[in-house]
């Protein structure tokens, strides 16, 4: 079994498919958070030209509240920029009442058809005290936001604090009053508060797609392992030399430690880049990296993956032994590759509501508990009596498993030349 | 090795493989019938059959991929262990390697599965791979080698751990005359060191060539067997191989004689006696048409054997 172990390893390793996914993987992930910020970056350098034609002549003062940073070219009416955090940095071209002209409005037409500006907004003058009368931005470019992002929350707050004027209320008052509103949350485990936000929520679901994905690879690679060796024979010179269950249990386990190796390379990397990237990432989301990856949940995210792992590879090795061409082997993973989405289905409503009696029943089936119960552990952290129930349940479930399967394997590894059917399958169990 | 002492003491009085009442069902088909079969030490046994007769079924007990349902197997003097599998070289009918595995890594797995360590790992995988003039292709994987070379590597497997048992299906298949040669001389030199040969076959030659024993299945029971002599003295056929020159039909010359013709050739003709043939009034008959250049009495030939008891048990 030893020397199954190790082939099975060592080939595992070895392999190209591996090499790149172990290495390529976290790196195309890592991008997939890199692009975003990249390109933002990159668009930090363009400038907009804004123009505002401000018939009221009272809330111009509003754009032009932050200080400006840099010096605009054509600014008629005293002007601003103003940075937003992303994106490209916006300068505005303000005209208050004295200088608009009769044809003001044809001429920054004209510059923004010729994308001189990059749009203009007409506040007309009854804007302040008509609440049914709107300002409208013109623009060529609709699907820009950060330039309609910027104009509307000024503007909005610019008409709010002159309409309160207008109505005699100071809106530094309004202002005060408005502080301090926020309902601040705190996750209550045994011997701590920790501020959440959502972040539990998250930490589950990627924990549960992680969990799925994993299972649900290397369950399918040890499934085409055990087609393979079946179809190229290869597996009647191996039984005339180990026992069948030793040959699946060594490839089980060759692959599992292959597996386990590429998980902690995956989950060093995402340690290294959640101690030096996270933290500032979550501080602006107003939580801590701690509450994320806590050493506690980070252990048992790797016993529920070994776990979730033994069940479904000695399910697929079971399963790939009863056919003779990879092509088959969807048809008769299906069922099993089923178990594995149904808890990723019942993930969002178990992470939602942990605690109800039918979060806890589901999160105790073995087949679910790797998802769901890991989902639990992140949401609010279950009683332990819980978490210990489902490694037994698991542990057994695993030896019922190895049980079945390793019968179905030792005599389906010998059967060539159709396919069988479920009722003959299960006469195999029943032989000596 | 480790139980050659052991062997050397039963190897004048014990078989080295037996099988007692042994049979095997799938579902409902009964593959193996009650079969008996003794292999002795330094022999080459002959299990034949036609397709379907069960001889796989049987090797594959005996080689301890599959149990018997019913019956008792002995090997090497004691009850069928799994540790006895370490002492058998099984080459199946379908052949099984790595596809993807270069040889030299597919022999030094499948030989660590057989229990060999590293150092006669390395020495045997040499030999052989010199032996069979494979040497430079050590490095190559297995899905580049011609068919032939395939099945050289094959054999290499089955033999590389030096085994006392030898269980081959159908050995020569896909080899030219020349490694086939080279096949059955290994086969003689096994022998000669003591070991026991078991060769399933549908190449008569090479078991006349070859087999001390044999055994004949068919449809799931052994239906003749023992010393290849001895079965083909109980057969009872009185064959007679005639050598002439000459362009004359004499098969329909001879036709009225109360004869079985088994082979005709353009000169030359097997034919069997049936009761109330005479041997003078048939050579009297030939030499009227044709210059009989060789008379003779032969053995009957293992085929002959072969098609009659199939027919008389289907």
């Amino acid at each position: 079994m030893l020397i199954v172990l190790k082939h099975e390893f060592k080939q595992k390793i070895r392999s190209k498919a591996f090499i790149i996914l172990t290495f390529i993987a976290p790196l195309i992930m890592a991008g997939m958070i890199a692009v975003p910020v990249l390109i933002t970056t990159i668009n930090m350098g363009n400038e907009k030209q804004i123009a505002i034609i401000d018939e009221t002549g009272k809330l111009g003062k509003y754009f032009t509240a932050d200080t400006s940073k840099r010096p605009i070219l054509q600014n008629p009416g005293g002007a601003a920029s103003k940075n937003p955090s992303f994106g490209p940095s916006i300068h505005i071209a303000m005209f208050a009442p004295e200088a608009i002209t009769p044809n003001t409005i044809d001429s920054l037409k004209s510059l923004l058809l010729q994308k001189k500006i990059a749009g203009y907004l007409l506040i007309p003058s009854g804007a302040i005290t008509d609440s049914g009368v709107t300002a409208t931005l013109r623009v060529t470019n609709a699907n820009d936001i950060t330039v309609e992002e910027f104009l509307s929350s000024h503007y909005k707050d610019g008409l709010f604090s002159e309409r309160l004027k207008t109505g005699g209320i100071d809106p530094s008052f309004v202002q005060h009053a408005r502080q301090g509103t926020e309902i601040s949350m705190l996750k209550v485990s045994e011997g701590k508060e920790t501020a959440d936000n959502g972040v539990g929520f998250i930490g589950g679901y990627i924990t549960g797609m992680f969990l799925y994905i994993s299972m649900l690879l290397y369950g399918s690679l040890i499934m085409q392992s055990v087609i393979e060796e079946k179809n190229s024979r290869v597996i009647e010179l191996l039984s005339s030399s180990v026992k069948p269950i030793d040959i699946l249990i060594g490839k089980v386990l060759g692959v599992g430690l292959a597996g386990l190796l590429q998980v902690s390379v995956w989950a060093s990397m995402f340690a290294a880049v959640s101690f030096f990237a996270l933290p500032a990432l979550l501080t602006t989301l107003g939580s801590s990296a701690g509450s994320i990856i806590s050493p506690t949940s980070f252990i048992y995210f790797v016993l529920y993956f070994v776990f979730g792992y033994l069940m479904y590879a000695t399910l697929y090795a079971g399963a790939g032994a009863t056919v003779e061409q990879a092509s088959d082997a969807q048809q008769v993973s299906m069922p099993i590759t089923f178990l594995i989405i149904l808890p990723i289905l019942m993930m969002t409503s178990v992470i939602q509501s942990p605690s109800t009696t039918s979060s806890v029943i589901l999160s105790l089936i073995p087949f679910f508990s790797p998802i769901l119960m890991m989902g639990r552990i992140f949401s609010e952290t279950p009683p332990f009596w819980q978490i210990a129930l489902s490694f037994v349940l698991m542990g057994a479930t695993f030896f019922g498993v190895l049980w079945v399967a390793g019968k179905i394997y030792r005599t389906g590894i010998l059967m060539y030349g159709k396919k069988y059917s479920l009722r003959e399958i299960f006469k195999w169990l029943k032989y000596s | 090795m480790r139980q050659s002492s052991a062997i050397n003491e039963y190897h004048i009085s014990m078989s080295l493989v037996s099988l007692r009442s042994v049979s095997k069902t799938y579902g409902s088909y009964k593959a193996v019938n009650d079969v008996s079969l003794e292999i002795s030490p330094g022999c080459i046994f002959g299990l034949l059959g036609p397709n379907g007769a069960g001889k796989t079924s049987t090797i594959r007990m005996i080689t301890g991929i599959t149990m018997p349902d019913t019956g008792e197997i002995t090997l090497f003097g004691e009850p069928q262990r799994a540790e006895h599998q370490n002492q058998i070289g099984y080459m199946p009918e379908e052949r099984g390697l790595y596809r993807k595995l270069p040889v030299r890594a597919q022999l030094e797995y499948l030989g660590a599965l057989k229990g060999l360590n590293k150092a006669t790992l390395k020495k045997n995988i040499d030999y052989w791979l010199d032996r069979f003039e494979i040497q430079s292709w050590a490095k190559k994987k297995t899905n580049e080698l011609s068919k032939g070379m395939q099945q050289k590597l094959q054999f290499i497997v089955t033999i590389l751990h030096d085994p006392q048992l030898l269980v081959l299906d159908e050995p020569l298949s896909g080899l030219d005359p020349i490694n086939s040669e080279i096949i059955n001389e290994i086969i003689l030199e096994e022998k000669a060191k003591g070991r026991s040969i078991m060769l399933s076959t549908h190449r008569m030659e090479q078991v006349e060539q070859l087999c001390d024993e044999i055994a004949l299945m068919n449809l799931g029971k052994v239906i003749l067997s023992g010393k290849l002599r001895d079965v083909k003295e109980r057969s009872g056929k009185k064959m007679i191989r005639i050598v002439f020159s000459g362009t004359d039909n004499l098969v329909s010359r001879l036709d009225h004689f109360p004869i079985r013709i088994a082979e005709s050739h353009p000169n030359e003709l097997l034919f069997e006696m049936q009761p109330g043939a005479d041997p003078k009034a048939i050579l009297r008959s030939a030499l009227d048409y044709v210059d009989v250049i060789k008379w003779e009495l032969v053995e009957p030939p293992l085929k002959e054997i072969f098609l009659d008891a199939v027919a008389k048990n289907n």
